[in-house]
Formats: C-alpha cells, structure tokens, sequence
C-alpha cells in the first residue's frame, strides 16, 4: 500500500568491492527464485487443469495433482517474499501514519519497523530451520496417496526467512542513511 | 493473567505493530513468535508454529487465488479488456447518463473477469474518467460509480478475498462465491438507479450527447467478437462450479487457461504479456499468502490463550438479540476496515467471530457475505479507504480528495441498503443456495 517511500534503497547494488559482488549475487538469487515461483503459478495453471481434463475426458485422473499443488502454494510465498520485501509496491503496510510524519522521523520509524521485521525473520528461521532438522532426524513423512519426506517442503520457510531477513536489513540501513528531506540512496 | 487482559495485549499489539507500518505478514509472525514464548514457554512449541506456517497456506483450498489473479492480470496486459468495453459502448443505446451506467455495466462485466477490486477501479478510472470530463460530467456522477463498481470485484466471482475467507472460516468455497453473486447485482442494479434517478433531477451533472446511431449489424459484430468469448471465460469460472462440473480451483485454472488460450487467439500472447502478467500475479499471491502463513499460527495463539474460549461465552451469555450481536460484530469491521488491510481484518476477526455465529444459529456463509459486503465498503470508506487513493492515482490532477469522498457516499448507501436487506432476510442467501446448489 505504500507507494511514495523511498524507493526501496537498499534495494539492487548498494556499496562497492566485495560487498558490491555479494549484494550482485544476493540480488541474483532472490530475482531467480521469484522467477522460478512465477513459473510456479503457471504449473499451478497447466496440472489443475490437465487433471479435470484426465479426469472427463480420458477416464484418467492425475493423482499427484493435489498434493504436489499444496507444496506449490507453499513454495510460493517464501520463495517471493524476499523479492517481495524488496519492492516499493511489495507487502502490505499501513502507512497512514508514516505519511504523516516529516521526513526525517519517517526514516527512522521506517528503520524501526522494518529492524523488527528482520529481527522477526531472523528468528523465525532460526526456528524454521531447526524444525526442518527435526523433521529430517525423526524421518517423518508428509500424509498423503504420495508420501514424501517432510523436511523437504519445511525447508523453503527457512530459505525464504533468511533472504527476507537480510533484504529487510538492507532496507533499514538504507533508510537509517536517508539525508533529511532526502531520498534513501 | 484474564482472558481478556491477555486478548487485549494480543490485539493491542497487533494494532500497534500494524499502525507503526510493519509489513502486516510480519506483524502476524512476530505477535505468534512472542505467543510462543510467553504462554507456551518456548521450546519445542516453536516446532509447532513452524508446522503451523507451514499448513496454514499449503491448502488446496487457496489454490483459485493465484488463478483468479493470474487470469484478470492476462486479460489486462492483453488489452482485452478495454475491447469490452469498446463493444458493451456500442451495445448501450441512448440512456439518461449514459457514461456512468456504461462504467457500471463494464465494471460489473470486468468484475466477472477479475477478482482485484484494485485493478478493476484503475481500468474504469482510465478507461472512463477521460472520456466523461470531455463530455462535461460533473465528478459525482464519473468518479462515484468508477468506485462503487470497481469494488464489485470482490463480490462477483471469480473473488480472491472470498476464497479466502471460506478457507479462514473453513466453508465451502463454491457455496461463499455463488452466494455472493446475487448482493453483488443488487448492488450494481442499485447503483444504476440511483444514477438514472439523479441524472433526472439534476440533468446539468450528465449533459446528454449525440450517440451515433450503430448498425445492428456492428453491434452483433462487436459482441460476438468481443463480449462471447469473455462469456466463455465466465461460464468455465463460475458456470462449472454452479454445474457441479468442477469443483472452485479446477474452474479456476481453467478460466486462466481459457483466458490464455482467448489471448493468443486474439495474437496478443506474447513473452512481454505473459512476464508482465506474471510478475504481477506472483506480486499479489506472495504478499496474501505472505499474510496467510500467521493465520493458523494466530487463531492457536488466541485459542491457547483462552481468548477466543473467554469471549465466545461471554457474548453468548448476553442478554441480547442475536441479531444485535451480528450487527456489532459488523461495526467492528466496518471500524478496522477504515484504516487496514482486508485479510488482516479476517485473520483477526474470523477465529473469534465464526464460532460466536455458528453458536448464536446463523447460517455462517451469510455472516460471511455480510462481510465481503462490509469490506467492500471498507474499500471506499473515508478517509483512508484504499479505492479513494487508487482512484487518486488515475483521475485528473485538479481532482480533490474532499470531490473524491463526496462522490463515493451516495454508493456507499447504496451497499448498506443491500446489507440491511439482507441482515432483515437473512432467507435470501439459503434461498439463492438452495436454487443454484440443490
């Protein structure tokens, strides 16, 4: 909801050297795994509709259909939310407030938030990634026709939280830079 | 610690988090996180929350929201869109304010189409608003219907908000979609009235014009051409589904195919509309899926805490009609849906208000499209209602905010009279059921 932010600074290539390389690549990563999500939505598209068509008019449903659709869904939020995080028309906030505020404080609450928002993320995969761990020591598999192993579909919140974590951290940076009355560059 | 200091400190710091401008997914995140370590001790209850992240959005159930967004973006990108409009232009004879009653004609046609109230306001305001500032017409009467039929998408189907609130409030999908077609026209009937009746009364808000007289021959052209194949598009979405064909995401993913399929017969398929359409789509499906990975995790955090319990029994243990109680909850929304977003309203509404309606005998789905009535209303409530910015964005500079809340009022009553009718014949929705379903 908020389009007039700054644009997302601490957005694409910030810095220089090394550091210049690693947010290349960091930037990289995040743009493939979206694309690979938008190619998801297509799948999504293509085997739903392949299986009602199996299903009516060859006598033969797709089993996996379903479930591999449920992995679909939860592949792609995480697998977005970075590149998400990285947009200015990206997720949902409320910024009636921070509209209201002069510049300068509107920074900082942007930095605050979004701090928390990375501290969130942070922790969230700590966890994520310690249940995917778990979920592989114990040798657990998902319920379904189609069985398969479950810290395997657990392992993208973790992959998603951490790319998000360090996405939102760029931004605050970049915001915690912004001059006065300036645009975070 | 009560019940209810616990339910206060959650929703308190829900609404702070959210009103400081946190992305609302994270706010969802971090609240649960904190629930976890201050009622259940930490520990292996994060291992829950994790699992909980993870079914609340691998659902089956919310498969038609990429598809329904999917196909509305294909529709866009390949200018399909506007060719409608082109064609139900030459279909509409001579009426009394005659552009505006075309804006809702169109907006209730693209709302079949499309399940983003956002981008259906900003094809109408583009489409529209130009056209009707050059033939004289006073803002009232261009931007007010632009409004109320660009919020229309969320209750025709195909309608992303009202799969997701079948799958918060666990009901039939098929049943929420179908049932929300009938208030949806009442409404777009109703705009119409009112339009006609006040371009009546007041003529100098709609100067008439000369309407070129259209061949019949033109006109059938141009619907069969234009309009017959959109039909097709609304008969796979919501005709397989009133047919018991194919259940809501099976015709879901084939009104997308079919609009894709429509596009490359019209030779508007092309990699730049495809990447455009998908970028667009995956942008909106992550950020509400986003949104939903806390949704299981918070409705545990309100039931573990015994809020959801606590205030479940206190309500029921009023000594009031239940029908008093249905209209308050409706307040509430109305309330938050002022100043934030629609799915947060649900997911923090919907775990303590399904069990209250289901506990009081209503019938949930009618609570339900109450609801999507109310947060459609939501959509064009002043000041901060989203559809007022969005509207902003496309219409002529000198256009005021004050210019803008005025013309969208009058519609807004227009919404609530179909709400009340239906708070006063609760019997219309199971009546609509019953003659589409049994």
């Amino acid at each position: 909801m908020s389009h007039d932010d700054p644009p997302l600074a601490g957005g694409r290539g910030a810095g220089s050297g090394n550091l210049a390389t690693l947010n290349l690549i960091f930037d990289r990563v995040v743009d493939g795994l979206a694309a690979f999500a938008a190619i998801l939505l297509l799948f999504v598209m293509l085997s739903v509709s392949a299986d009602v068509v199996g299903r009516y008019f060859l006598d033969r449903p797709i089993g996996w259909v379903l479930e591999i659709n449920e992995y679909v869904l939860l592949y792609v939020p995480f697998l977005g939310m970075a590149w998400l995080a990285r947009r200015a028309d990206g997720h949902v906030r409320i910024d009636i407030l921070l509209n209201a505020l002069p510049p300068r404080p509107r920074s900082l609450l942007n930095a605050a938030t979004l701090l928390l928002a990375a501290g969130t993320c942070a922790v969230a995969c700590w966890w994520a990634l310690a249940t995917t761990w778990d979920q592989f020591a114990r040798d657990t598999y998902t319920v379904g026709i189609y069985p398969i192993p479950k810290f395997i579909p657990v392992s993208v919140i973790g992959v998603g939280f951490s790319l998000t974590a360090i996405q939102f951290l760029k931004q605050a940076a970049a915001h915690v830079r912004a001059k006065p009355g300036g645009r975070a560059e | 610690m009560e019940w209810w200091e616990t339910l206060i400190i959650i929703f308190g710091g829900v609404s702070v988090l959210l009103a400081a401008g946190m992305p609302v997914a994270f706010c969802f995140i971090l609240v649960n996180l904190l629930g976890v370590v201050f009622l259940q001790g930490g520990g292996r209850a994060f291992h829950q929350l994790t699992l909980s992240m993870y079914s609340s959005v691998s659902s089956f159930t919310l498969a038609p929201v990429p598809l329904f967004v999917l196909m509305g973006e294909i529709l866009w990108h390949t200018r399909l869109a506007f060719d409608a409009l082109d064609a139900l232009d030459k279909l509409l004879g001579r009426v009394p304010a005659r552009l505006s009653v075309l804006t809702v004609t169109t907006g209730t046609v693209f709302s079949s189409l499309s399940g983003s109230t956002m981008a259906n306001t900003a094809m109408l305001g583009t489409m529209l608003l130009p056209e009707m500032e050059r033939r004289g017409y006073k803002r009232p009467m261009s931007i007010g219907p632009i409004l109320a039929s660009g919020g229309l998408a969320m209750m025709i189907p195909p309608s992303a908000l009202g799969v997701i609130f079948a799958a918060l409030a666990k009901l039939s999908i098929g049943r929420i979609l179908i049932a929300a077609v009938l208030p949806g026209l009442l409404m777009a009937v109703l705009y119409m009235t009112y339009i006609v009746v006040r371009a009546r009364l007041q003529p100098d808000l709609t100067p008439p014009y000369e309407v070129n007289t259209v061949p019949f021959a033109v006109k059938l052209r141009a619907a069969a051409t234009y309009l017959l194949p959109l039909g097709f598009i609304v008969f796979l979405v919501t005709g397989l589904i009133v047919l018991g064909i194919a259940t809501p995401t099976e015709s879901a993913a084939l009104g997308c195919l079919g609009s894709f399929v429509l596009a490359a017969a019209y030779r508007r398929l092309d990699g730049k509309v495809v990447k455009a359409a998908l970028t667009g789509a995956l942008r909106i499906t992550a950020m509400t899926l986003a949104i939903l990975v806390g949704a299981i995790g918070f409705s545990q955090l309100l039931a573990y805490s015994g809020a959801s319990r606590g205030l479940l029994e206190a309500v029921t243990a009023l000594d009031v009609a239940p029908i008093v109680l249905i209209i308050c909850m409706q307040l509430v929304v109305l309330l938050l849906g002022t100043f934030m977003e629609q799915i947060a309203i649900m997911l923090i509404t919907l775990p303590i208000f399904i069990p209250i309606v289901v506990a009081l005998g209503f019938d949930p789905i009618w609570f339900g499209i109450l609801m999507l009535i109310n947060l459609q209303m939501a959509l064009t409530t002043p000041p901060f209602g989203l559809l007022l910015f969005v509207l902003k964005g496309v219409a002529p500079a000198d256009t005021t905010m004050r210019q803008i809340y005025l013309a969208a009022f009058p519609f807004l009553i227009c919404d609530a009279l179909v709400m009340a009718f239906l708070l006063t014949f609760p019997e219309v929705t199971s009546w609509f059921q019953g003659l589409v379903f049994d």
